[in-house]
């Protein structure tokens, strides 16, 4: 296994295993009448730097076992899935963010700013992408 | 997994100059032990940069080590 594939491995390990208990925190914090909005604030943050954490660790436990593999450069497949998966994970990212604005707007009525932001970054992203893409047409035209 | 109109004799190749590893082989054409191996199964198509670079490791001219096959 490549270097990166093991990279992958464990930022999915990790991905799955410290949200999906932020995730359970989360459900049982909608069940209750007045949840702690600064607790469930920390619980994020707790997540993030748990998420970081453990994929430092694993990192770093990868990188003795196998002391070579991270000096290995990626090479042209390694890149070219990189952008195929990043392409799809984007279009998913639109997709979940369009599905959670329309709701946080119409629905939840309170929390439209929120929504907005959401929409807001869609565009920004959508702007930085197609300027990207204009400057590397440029470049190598 | 598609069939790729690309054939390849690297295996061969690589048994002929001494059983030369994917690692080593890899390691001289500037990629990984993982890709020389899809190339050399045919699920990866490289780049002609790494095409040419393959056979110069070989000594060969490239179409003696890949082959175009078009589909009908």
């Amino acid at each position: 296994m490549s270097y990166r594939e093991k990279k992958a491995w464990i930022t999915l390990f990790c991905l799955l295993g410290v949200f999906s208990v932020y995730a359970v925190f989360m459900v049982r914090a909608y069940h209750v009448p007045e949840p702690n909005y600064n607790n469930l604030a920390h619980l994020l943050l707790l997540a993030i730097i748990a998420f970081i954490v453990f994929e430092l660790a694993l990192l770093f436990i990868a990188a003795r076992i196998a002391p070579l593999d991270p000096k290995v450069p990626g090479d042209e497949r390694e890149l070219l899935i990189e952008l195929k998966t990043n392409r799809i994970a984007y279009f998913v990212l639109i997709a979940l963010i369009l599905i959670v604005t329309f709701p946080m707007i119409h629905v939840h009525g309170r929390n439209w700013g929120f929504g907005n932001l959401y929409l807001g970054a869609l565009v920004l992203a959508e702007l930085v992408r197609f300027t990207l893409q204009i400057i590397y047409f440029r470049r190598e035209a | 997994m598609p069939n790729l109109p690309i054939s390849n004799r690297i295996r061969e190749l690589r048994a002929q100059h001494g059983e030369m590893t994917q690692q080593e082989l890899g390691r001289l054409v500037g990629v990984t032990r993982q890709t020389v191996n899809a190339i050399e199964l045919g699920k990866y198509s490289p780049s002609l940069e790494v095409a040419f670079r393959i056979a110069c490791v070989f000594k060969q001219p490239l179409e003696a080590v890949f082959h175009y096959e078009p589909g009908p």
